[in-house]
């Protein structure tokens, strides 16, 4: 399996066959570089997870003629936003397009399998079972890894790790993140029939629907329900905050078995099989907690910089993005001989043009946001948009002018009124920051 | 301590190729002093329990997603995380 002299003459050493390293390796070879990507995993996409979904215009811009092929399961053409309290109320918005081409399912095993057969048709070489400890540094560059095997050496190492930043960090390129910084997702994927799911959502065989769930599970934690569906199978999340599990001594499956058995949840997964239960880390800290991006021999893409916009979902985008421009610079370093920091310096000048940093930048409060006003989020408001239509709907024989009266007392009146100019300000502080 | 079926079903679901050896090891000495355990809470897999008897924390590694929590969460630096050995460890199917 070892083509030992295909890897000694490497440019470029990708360590990570996620959409970050492929990306980068695409691009590379693509410029006429020789590119090797190494993968821990024996299988592609068998370590990686993620909630469902990729958007499909970075698919397209890294395969303009093959990503037709992507092996999709179903086009997001509905996205659902529901709120919920801890009884069978449930109020909800949903979005729907049926010509959207925006985003749609994939597995993560098949679409990084089929990322990576599609990049090795352009001639990027991949080497799986291979786990990179270490680097090689000579004179402070970076200069190969340290594999479980043996050493590989490339003037240029391309970092796409992923979130758990051990590489990363090995090189001072960031600290250890704080768990504050860090959401752990938790998923079951479920087996239900294709025409169930058809019903149940109301969509046709190839149409998809997101549902992002607020609030339900009555904890005192930053954690947000999510739920795609496939072609015959439907996986059930959630996002929770690392930093507080242990504030409220609940184990994330606790919290997700919780979640399954609301009402309204259980409603949508009934007569399901779980096939898969699988967890992943998500780095949250955006704008302010990237990792540094380059280093004489090395560059950092994907997860393994920090690039995640959490409010839009965007993450393996991002991932390819930061992908292509690493690829692009790589390919200038090689024709200037130059795998310094003083070339490489090129990539972070880009992705600072890009709109990658443009969101992160107008984003970099939203989270912090989220997190301290995660009781508002998660428990008030949901619980006030139900009342709020609980009574709109009510037919009791009283003067309506005394529920809405009810209402906005309680509005005003149910908790400390400094709580709500709090919400007020910070909604709006974000809301500026994102838009100005 | 939550009920077992609740993560041993899920477990259940999970396909491995389980290492001989552990590739988490835990700084018994720290992890004895610590009181909070932060460990038990966040893994998703319940890599982590502590003997209740002798307060050691017991480790399971042959359950782990490979996610990096307990590495993030741990305020001691007391695990020593590294990847299983190439091509060890979890294989998600459907993730």
């Amino acid at each position: 399996m070892y083509n030992t002299i295909m890897y000694t003459k490497a440019d470029i050493i990708v360590i990570g066959a996620g959409p970050a390293g492929i990306a980068a390796a695409v691009k590379a070879k693509r410029e006429g570089l020789n590119v090797v990507v190494v993968e821990r995993g024996k299988l592609y996409g068998s370590k990686n997870m993620f909630g469902g979904a990729v958007y499909l215009q970075s698919i397209k811009d890294l395969f303009p003629d093959d990503w037709q092929s992507c092996p999709i399961e179903r086009k997001t053409v509905s996205h659902g936003f529901e709120f919920l309290t801890n009884n069978e109320e449930d109020v909800s918005f949903t979005y729907s397009n049926k010509n959207s081409e925006e985003s749609a399912t994939v597995f993560r095993p098949k679409f990084d399998e089929w990322l990576v057969e599609t990049a090795k048709k352009e001639g990027v070489y991949f080497a799986p079972s291979t786990t990179v400890r270490d680097f090689i540094i000579e004179d402070n560059k970076v200069t190969g890894i340290k594999t479980d095997i043996e050493e590989l050496r490339a003037p240029l190492t391309i970092i796409a790790e992923g979130v758990n930043t051990l590489l990363t960090e090995k090189l001072d390129l960031k600290p250890k993140s704080n768990p504050k910084d860090i959401i752990l997702g938790v998923k079951e994927v479920i087996k239900l029939d294709q025409k169930i799911i058809n019903e149940r959502f109301n969509l046709e065989d190839n149409e998809g629907k997101i549902s992002e769930f607020f609030g339900g599970l009555d904890e005192d934690i930053m954690g947000l329900g999510i739920l795609y569906t496939f072609k015959d199978h439907i996986a059930i999340g959630l996002g929770l905050s690392l930093a507080d599990l242990p504030v409220i001594k609940k184990e994330p499956y606790v919290l997700l078995d919780k979640f399954k058995s609301h009402p309204q949840i259980q409603k949508l997964i009934k007569d399901g099989l779980s096939v898969e239960y699988s967890a992943h880390l998500i780095p949250d800290g955006g704008y302010k907690k990237l990792s540094k991006l380059y280093k004489d021999g090395v560059l950092v893409v994907g997860d393994a910089a920090g690039f995640i916009n959490p409010v839009h979902f965007e993450g393996t985008n991002l991932a390819i993005y930061s992908g292509l421009i690493a690829g692009e610079v790589a390919a200038i370093a090689h024709k200037k001989q130059d795998y310094t920091s003083k070339t490489l310096k090129l990539y972070k000048d880009k992705i600072y043009k890009s709109f990658i940093i443009e969101d992160l930048k107008s984003y970099k409060n939203v989270m912090s946001m989220v997190y301290g006003r995660k009781k508002s989020i998660f428990k008030f408001y949901p619980e006030l948009m139900a009342d709020f239509f609980s009574k709109f709907t009510s037919s009791k024989p009283i003067p309506k002018k005394k529920l809405y009266r009810a209402f906005v007392k309680k509005v005003f009146f149910s908790r400390n009124i400094t709580e709500m100019f709090a919400d007020c300000f910070e909604f709006a502080k974000v809301l500026i920051e994102v838009i100005k | 301590m939550s009920d077992n079926s609740s993560i041993e079903n899920k477990l259940s679901t999970i396909k491995y190729n389980v290492s001989e050896l552990s590739h988490l090891i835990a700084d018994c000495e720290k992890c004895k002093n610590c009181k909070t355990k932060e460990c038990t809470y966040v893994c998703p897999a319940r890599v982590y329990s502590v003997d209740e008897d002798t307060n050691i924390i017991k480790i399971e590694y042959e359950n782990c997603l490979e996610c990096g929590a307990c590495r993030f969460i741990c305020p001691h630096n007391a695990i020593e995380w590294k990847y299983p050995k190439s091509s060890k460890g979890v294989i998600y199917k459907l993730s």
